[in-house]
C-alpha cells in the first residue's frame, strides 16, 4: 500500500494503473463509471422534474445543440491527453467559419469581399476545414518546437485569429442568398431521423474512439501525456504526435464552425466566442485529466451530454438564465471534485 | 527569483559580466520590458506626439493600475503554479456589490443601503471569501485550479447578475449606475498629481513585493511553485499557504472591480467578462512560468504599463481594434518566445 502511495505521488505513470480496494467497480470503465452514473441521475431527476423532457424530440433536440461543442471536444481531448490545452478553438471556429461561409455560391456580406471567388459547397467546406487545420497546425508547431506553454501559445493564437477574423470579416456577418441546398443540408438536414450535426458528431466520436485505442499515434497520445521525457526516449516522435494532434483540433474546431454557419444560417465575426471553455469543461466533467495520460474520448462524450441535458433541463424548467450560470459552474466544480475525490480515497 | 532559489532549489547562480551577461542576470526580463516600453512609448509619441499629453498619460495609468491590481494576485496564484479564470467574474461582483449595496443607483430598486466605506468591505470580504473557496477546492481536493476557477468564473458571473437584478431590479441585465465621491475619488480622483488608481496599484505593488520576499508566506509561494510535494515534506502548510494565495487573489479582483466601478459610475453585469486572459497575458509578459515557482511583482507592474500602453497607443493612432487583436496576440506570443530564449542561454551560461 505505502509502495502504492509512492509510487502514486512519484509520477505520473500510475494513471495508467490499474485501482485497487473498495473501489473495485471503477477497473476497467473506472473512467466512464462517476460520469455515467452522474448522467442517468441527472436524466431521471430531470424526468421527475418536468413531464416534457423524456421525449424522443427533446433527446434529437440535445444530440443536435451537443453535436456543436462536442465535435470540437473530441480533438480537446486528444489535445489534452497529451498534457496540452487549445484556447484557440472558439477563434479558429470563427476564422474557418467565415472563410468556408464567403466560397459559398449565394453567400453574401456588407463588406468587400476578400476572395473574389466561390468554389462549390463541398471545396468550399474543405477550404475551411484546411484553414482550421492550418491554426492547429501553427499551434501545434510553435508548441512542439518552442517548449512554451500551450495554454499561453493558444491564448495569443486565440487573439490573434480573432483578430483575422474581424479583418477577413470586416466585422459583419456572411448571410447566403440564397443558401446552396447541399450546405443547408451540412447543418440543417437528417439522415435517418437523425440530424446531421449528429451524424457527423457520431463519426467524429468513432474516429476519435478509432485513433485513440487502435493506432500507434493513439497510443502516443497517452504515453506522451503519461511521460514526455519518457516517450522520447522510448522512440516516440513527441513533436510529430503534437503537432498532429493540433492540427487535428484545428480541423474539429473548423468542422464544428462551419456546421453551425449552416444551421443558423449565417457566419458570424463574434462566432464561439468563449466556446474554447465549454468544450473544455465538457472534457474535463468527462474525467479526463488536464495533467494528461488520462482520460477517453467516451468519457468526453458523456460530459458533453451531461452539459447538454443540465442545459436542457433547466431550459425547460424554466430557470432563468442568470441562475442556470450558477448551477452550471456548482455542477462543473461538484462533478469533477467527487472525482478528485474519489481519486484520492482510491490512493490511500 | 531570488527568493525561489532560497527556497526552493538552491542552484549555483552564475557571475555575469558585460552586456549580454547583465541581460541574462536576474533583472535581464524586467531591463527587457523597461527597453520595450520606452520604445512602443517614443515610437507611438512619434507618430502621435498627443500621446504624451498629461491626460493620455493619466489615462494609460489608470487603465493599467485597474488591470495591475487584479494581475498582482494573479501573479501569486501563477508563483504557485495556479490560475485563475474567475478573476474577470470576480471584478464584476466585486464592482457591482460594492456599487449595489451603496442603493443610490439611478432609477432602481435600492433594497439595500449602507455607507460607501461599509459597502466597499463587504464587497471586498464577499470576493475574498469565493477565492477562499477556490483555494478549500484546491488545495483540500486536489483539483485542477483551471477547472475550479473555471467553475467559478460562471458561478459568480451568475451571482453578479443575479445581485444586480435585485438591486436594480427593473430590466434583466442592466447596469448599476451611481454616482458616490469616495468611488470617485478611488476611479476618478488623484492623489497629489498621481491618480488615485495609481497610488493603490503601486503601493499595493511594493507590499506584496516585501511579502514575497523576506516573509515565510512569500517564500513558500514559490516553495510551492516549484515543487508542492517538497514543500510539504519541508514542513510548509501548504493548503494553507493556497488557501490564503486564492483568497488574496480573490480581494484584489474584487478591488479591481471596485475602482472599476469608481472610474464608471456604473457596473455592467458583463465587466471584466475576458479580463482573466488579458491578466494572464499581463503577468505572463512580466515573467511569470504557468509552470510555478517563477515570477516578480515588478515584473508584473511593468507588463501592466507595457499592455496599457500598446492599447491605449494602438487606440490613439486610431488603428481599428481587429488589429489590435493581432498585435496583443504577437506580443504575447513574442514575450514567451523570447523568455524562453533568455531561460535557456541562462542555463547554458549556468551550467558552463
Amino acid at each position: 500500500m505505502n509502495q502504492r502511495e509512492n509510487h502514486a505521488k512519484g509520477g505520473p505513470a500510475d494513471r495508467l494503473s490499474a485501482p485497487a480496494g473498495a473501489f473495485h467497480l471503477m477497473g476497467r470503465f473506472g473512467d466512464q463509471l462517476v460520469p455515467a452514473i452522474f448522467l442517468i441521475a441527472l436524466v431521471i431527476t430531470l424526468s421527475l422534474v418536468s413531464p416534457n423532457f423524456l421525449s424522443v424530440g427533446n433527446f434529437l433536440d440535445i444530440a443536435r445543440v451537443v453535436s456543436i461543442i462536442g465535435i470540437m471536444a473530441v480533438g480537446m481531448t486528444i489535445v489534452i491527453l497529451t498534457g496540452g490545452i487549445d484556447l484557440s478553438v472558439g477563434s479558429t471556429f470563427a476564422l474557418a467559419s467565415v472563410v468556408a461561409a464567403s466560397l459559398i455560391p449565394g453567400s453574401f456580406s456588407d463588406a468587400p469581399r476578400i476572395l473574389a471567388f466561390v468554389l462549390p459547397v463541398p471545396f468550399a467546406i474543405l477550404a475551411g476545414l484546411l484553414v482550421g487545420a492550418a491554426v492547429g497546425f501553427i499551434n501545434g508547431f510553435i508548441i512542439a518546437k518552442s517548449r512554451v506553454e500551450p495554454f499561453i501559445v493558444t491564448l495569443a493564437t486565440m487573439a490573434f485569429v480573432r483578430g483575422l477574423t474581424y479583418l477577413f470579416t470586416g466585422g459583419f456577418p456572411t448571410i447566403f442568398r440564397p443558401m446552396p441546398p447541399l450546405f443547408e443540408w451540412f447543418g440543417q438536414g437528417y439522415v435517418l431521423g437523425l440530424p446531421t450535426p449528429t451524424i457527423f458528431f457520431a463519426l467524429v466520436v468513432l474516429i476519435g474512439v478509432w485513433i485513440t485505442r487502435r493506432t500507434t499515434f493513439g497510443r502516443s497520445i497517452y504515453a506522451i501525456g503519461g511521460n514526455e521525457e519518457a516517450s522520447r526516449l522510448s522512440g516516440i516522435k513527441v513533436q510529430s504526435i503534437k503537432i498532429r494532434a493540433y492540427t487535428l483540433m484545428g480541423a474539429l474546431a473548423a468542422l464544428s464552425g462551419i456546421i453551425l454557419a449552416s444551421r443558423v444560417g449565417a457566419a458570424q465575426p463574434t462566432a464561439g466566442l468563449t466556446y474554447e471553455l465549454d468544450v473544455i469543461a465538457g472534457v474535463v466533467i468527462g474525467g479526463t485529466s488536464l495533467l494528461g495520460g488520462r482520460g477517453s474520448i467516451m468519457s468526453t462524450v458523456l460530459g458533453v451530454f451531461i452539459l447538454g441535458v443540465i442545459s436542457n433541463g433547466l431550459n425547460i424548467a424554466g430557470v432563468p438564465t442568470y441562475y442556470q450560470y450558477v448551477v452550471k459552474g456548482l455542477l462543473l466544480i461538484s462533478a469533477v471534485g467527487f472525482d478528485s475525490y474519489l481519486r484520492k480515497m482510491q490512493r490511500i | 527569483m531570488q527568493a525561489q532559489s532560497k527556497a526552493a532549489a538552491p542552484m549555483a547562480v552564475p557571475q555575469f559580466n558585460g552586456l549580454r551577461s547583465a541581460l541574462l542576470a536576474r533583472g535581464g526580463h524586467q531591463l527587457i520590458i523597461i527597453a520595450l516600453i520606452i520604445i512602443v512609448g517614443l515610437a507611438i509619441y512619434w507618430i502621435q506626439p498627443r500621446f504624451l499629453s498629461a491626460y493620455s498619460i493619466d489615462n494609460i495609468l489608470r487603465t493599467a493600475s485597474i488591470y495591475g491590481i487584479v494581475a498582482l494576485g494573479m501573479t501569486l496564484v501563477i508563483i504557485t503554479g495556479g490560475i485563475d479564470l474567475s478573476a474577470g467574474s470576480m471584478m464584476a461582483l466585486g464592482g457591482a456589490l460594492a456599487a449595489g449595496l451603496l442603493g443610490t443607483a439611478f432609477g432602481a430598486a435600492n433594497p439595500l443601503s449602507f455607507p460607501p466605506m461599509v459597502a466597499i468591505l463587504i464587497a471586498l470580504a464577499v470576493s475574498a471569501s469565493i477565492g477562499m473557496l477556490n483555494g478549500l477546492a484546491i488545495s483540500a481536493l486536489g483539483m485542477a485550479p483551471f477547472v475550479v476557477t473555471l467553475g467559478m468564473m460562471t458561478v459568480v458571473r451568475g451571482l453578479t447578475f443575479i445581485f444586480a437584478d435585485f438591486t436594480v431590479g427593473s430590466v434583466p441585465g442592466s447596469p448599476i449606475t451611481f454616482m458616490d465621491s469616495l468611488f470617485s475619488w478611488l476611479g476618478s480622483g488623484s492623489f497629489g498629481p498621481i491618480p488615485t488608481a495609481a497610488a493603490l496599484f503601486l503601493t499595493l505593488a511594493v507590499i506584496l513585493s516585501i511579502v514575497l520576499r523576506f516573509t515565510p508566506f512569500g517564500r513558500s509561494i514559490y516553495a510551492i511553485g516549484g515543487d508542492a510535494e517538497i514543500a510539504r515534506l519541508a514542513g510548509i502548510n501548504v493548503p494553507l499557504v493556497i488557501v490564503g494565495v486564492y483568497a488574496l487573489m480573490g480581494t484584489l479582483a474584487g478591488l479591481g472591480g471596485i475602482v472599476q466601478a469608481g472610474r464608471l459610475s456604473s457596473v455592467s453585469p458583463l465587466m471584466g467578462v475576458g479580463y482573466e486572459l488579458d491578466i494572464i497575458t499581463i503577468v505572463v509578459v512580466g515573467g511569470a512560468s504557468l509552470a510555478g515557482g517563477r515570477g516578480t511583482i515588478f515584473g508584473t507592474v511593468l507588463a501592466a504599463i507595457l499592455i496599457s500602453l500598446i492599447d491605449n497607443g494602438l487606440t490613439m493612432m486610431n488603428v481599428p481594434s481587429f488589429y489590435q487583436y493581432l498585435v496583443k496576440g504577437s506580443v504575447l506570443l513574442a514575450a514567451v518566445i523570447l523568455d524562453q530564449w533568455y531561460q535557456r542561454h541562462r542555463a547554458a551560461t549556468a551550467t558552463a
